[in-house]
């Protein structure tokens, strides 16, 4: 008796520790804020969702069943139906859904200010994302573990499978080249960071050889060698750095690093698996669990103060990253770590086939997705602990600032952030870098914030070494998306095609393998090219289009979930998953019109077109750059297109799941 | 202080898959005979084709 009331009580405090934290955060303006209220609401928050509304969905809405035998106690076979012990699962779960995502999006929404970024991420995860996760995993075990695409194909009707399938295939191939584009940014000209991010290659084949012919399987101890190499390859780089031989050897522009990433994508993907992306795999599922351990370890030892303001006045829609206002596009850029469509894919793969009790379905569902937030969470404070001024310097393109730092400083001077040329240029030596100006997509800002956080709890003579830590921290996440996206658009080709000329299917036979890798490279190495010759910044295109793609694979999970709910007869309890579902609609479709027609240049796809055509019909556009305009119009109608596409398909799904629903039912 | 080391070092190599063959052996002996026991790289081998043969990274 007395314990209970100690739980509740300790409950009670959880709850009001986690309502104070939120309440400073949501109601702070013009003050400064530390980054542990950010961390105390998170952990409160996350608590308590998972106590009581992640159990109140398991036991009223889910039923879960702890005596009901799961599919993989039913169905083993040792292949892919195997009872797996539940850590193991957890482990397997969250390195599947745990991708360079929710590192990259809160980075970049941080142009709003902390605050839009940081409800989304609570509110999005506790109420959509981990809902989202844990119900498809439930609806997977309770049909034999069936993926997304056929739950949707037999909840739905073909639209649905269908629509799921080119939905993975459009994420993948936009998701990869925003990526790349990433990767690009941060190598672009610094010796240092691309012959870092190039050691990790033979660092991971290394790594495979070990794990496969030295000490097969053992993971733990080769993941610890790799670290200790890659430690190594972040020192290496620094001495390529100062040797003015060497570091010529790394030093590229823009589209010479795109090209070797589309290169380097091609050859990762036909490359057998256990040679370069199981192994980067397992690094890189150990520095990110690592890192962000000690970085949240730094933070609460730190207890840095927050310096970018709660909202900017890029809440109106005239952000330097990304055009386009507070609503809806902060639920569009914070994807991962709030609600991810991609999620469910895994959550429909290998994890229903591997849990022997279905009572564990919370912890692996709601709690994986819990942890994702919270890495969410530790880089939002990364890049908002910087002074706003440097933010806007690191990550606004050369098409909104312009390319001489002395334009750029007094352009974001104007804006109301104060930062001068001298410190840009000592932030960049002491980073170790020539410059930092211009190097959009959240990586090298991110890279600059935990710098920063770990140079005042470990040193500040080492700043350079953590920058290109992080940098290369974040490269190989993003490498090993590459490669398994890469992959798993050649599996979806290799599975089309095959219908039509069955040789082509089969997985191993290396024409096909030849022929499908480069299509997908193809698809991905477009945009990034795209990308980079854009003067805007494709992250300013791509960013966006990616969080469209994914908002709406997570709406058709979740027209799957509400469908199930109401044909279950459970239509009271369809909220749990309408909810989130009606508010992605929302979002997505004012995001997807906003993009397609706005008349802003910086939002709206066909209204750049037409004003990148006036500027070549009035003379306005140099002889030399008409080719890569022509280039850019064509891009702009396309992504207007596909982004009609997504919306289209968005719509067909959720109205279809509505009739069938509702009318037939019998 | 030993037995706390042990634990963790035991709680890591499980989530991490590192005592996977360790576990595999384990329960060949107790039930499996119908199937050949796998060498340690055989085994490995089979563990990463069932780990990438579909989607299974996300972003």
């Amino acid at each position: 008796m007395i314990k209970k009331y100690f739980k509740n009580i300790v409950w009670i405090l959880v709850a009001l520790l986690g309502a104070l934290a939120f309440s400073t955060i949501a109601l702070s303006r013009n003050e400064s804020i530390n980054a542990v209220w950010f961390i105390t609401a998170a952990v409160c928050i996350f608590m308590i969702a998972y106590r009581f509304y992640a159990s109140w969905i398991a036991a009223k809405v889910l039923v879960i069943d702890e005596h009901k035998k799961t599919p993989a106690l039913r169905l083993r076979n040792d292949k892919d139906f195997i009872p797996t012990d539940k850590w193991i699962v957890f482990g397997h779960h969250f390195a599947a859904i745990a991708g360079p995502g929710p590192l990259v999006g809160p980075t970049l929404a941080a142009q709003f200010g902390y605050l839009p970024g940081m409800l989304w991420i609570l509110i999005g995860a506790v109420l959509g994302g981990a809902v989202q996760d844990m119900t498809t995993l439930f609806f997977s075990m309770r049909r034999n573990g069936k993926s997304l695409g056929q739950m949707a194909r037999d909840e739905i009707g073909v639209i649905g499978g269908t629509a799921s399938l080119i939905g993975t295939f459009l994420i993948m191939v936009i998701l990869i080249a925003v990526l790349g584009l990433v990767v690009v940014n941060a190598m672009k000209h610094s010796p240092w960071a691309t012959s870092t991010v190039a050691a990790t290659i033979p660092i991971a084949i290394f790594i495979g050889i070990y794990l496969r012919s030295i000490r097969a399987g053992r993971v733990l101890e080769a993941s610890l060698i790799g670290f200790g190499l890659l430690l190594l390859a972040v020192f290496a780089g620094g001495l390529i750095d100062h040797s003015q031989t060497l570091r010529t050897y790394f030093d590229h522009d823009s589209l010479t690093l795109a090209w070797a990433i589309i290169f380097y994508g091609f050859a990762a993907a036909v490359l057998p698996v256990w040679l370069l992306l199981a192994p980067r795999d397992y690094l890189s599922t150990f520095v990110k669990l690592g890192t962000v351990i000690v970085l949240a370890i730094a933070i609460i030892t730190l207890q840095p103060e927050i310096k970018m303001p709660a909202l900017t006045q890029f809440t109106d829609g005239t952000g330097p990253i990304f055009g386009g206002s507070v609503f809806p596009f902060v639920f569009i850029t914070i994807a991962c770590g709030s609600i991810s469509g991609f999620h469910s894919l895994i959550a429909s793969g290998t994890t229903p086939k591997l849990l022997d009790n279905e009572k564990y379905i919370p912890m692996i569902g709601y709690g994986a997705m819990l942890l994702e937030s919270f890495v969410a969470i530790m880089a939002l404070i990364a890049a908002t602990v910087l002074e706003p001024g440097i933010f806007f310097a690191i990550n606004s393109p050369v098409g909104v600032v312009g390319s001489e730092a002395v334009d750029a400083i007094q352009k974001i001077n104007a804006w109301g952030f104060k930062v001068t040329v001298e410190e840009m240029e000592l932030l960049a030596k002491n980073m170790g870098e020539t410059s930092l100006f211009a190097r959009t997509g959240g990586a090298p800002s991110l890279a600059v914030g935990m710098a920063n956080i770990f140079g005042k709890a470990f040193g500040t003579n080492l700043l350079a070494m953590w920058y290109h830590f992080a940098i290369m921290f974040e490269a190989i996440f993003i490498l090993t998306t590459l490669d398994a996206g890469t992959r798993v658009g050649r599996f979806m080709l290799q599975d089309m095609i095959g219908n039509i000329y069955p040789k082509f299917g089969q997985t191993s036979w290396m024409p096909s393998i030849i022929l499908s890798s480069a299509i997908v490279v193809s698809c991905w190495g477009y945009f990034l090219y795209i990308g980079v010759i854009d003067p805007n910044g494709g992250v300013n295109i791509l960013w966006p289009l990616f969080g469209i793609a994914n908002q709406m694979l997570a709406a058709i999970a979740l027209s799957v979930g509400t469908g199930i709910l109401i044909k279950s007869n459970k239509l009271k309890y369809a909220w749990v998953t309408g909810l989130p579902l009606i508010w992605l609609i929302i979002v997505t479709t004012t995001a997807a019109y906003q993009k397609i027609f706005s008349h802003d240049i910086r939002v709206g796809f066909l209204a750049a077109a037409r004003d990148l055509t006036d500027k070549i019909n009035t003379g306005l556009i140099e002889d030399s750059k008409i080719s890569i305009t022509h280039q850019l119009i064509f891009n702009q109608k396309l992504d207007a297109f596909i982004t009609l596409f997504l919306l289209i398909i968005l719509w067909t799904v959720v109205i279809d799941m509505l009739r069938i629903s509702f009318f037939k039912k019998n | 202080m030993l037995i706390a080391i042990k634990s963790i070092y035991e709680f890591l190599r499980r989530l991490s898959g590192d005592d996977l063959y360790d576990i595999y052996l384990k329960n060949h002996k107790q039930c499996s005979k119908k199937h050949k026991l796998m060498s340690k790289q055989k085994f490995y081998q089979a563990t990463l084709d069932k780990k990438w043969s579909g989607i299974k990274r996300c972003c």
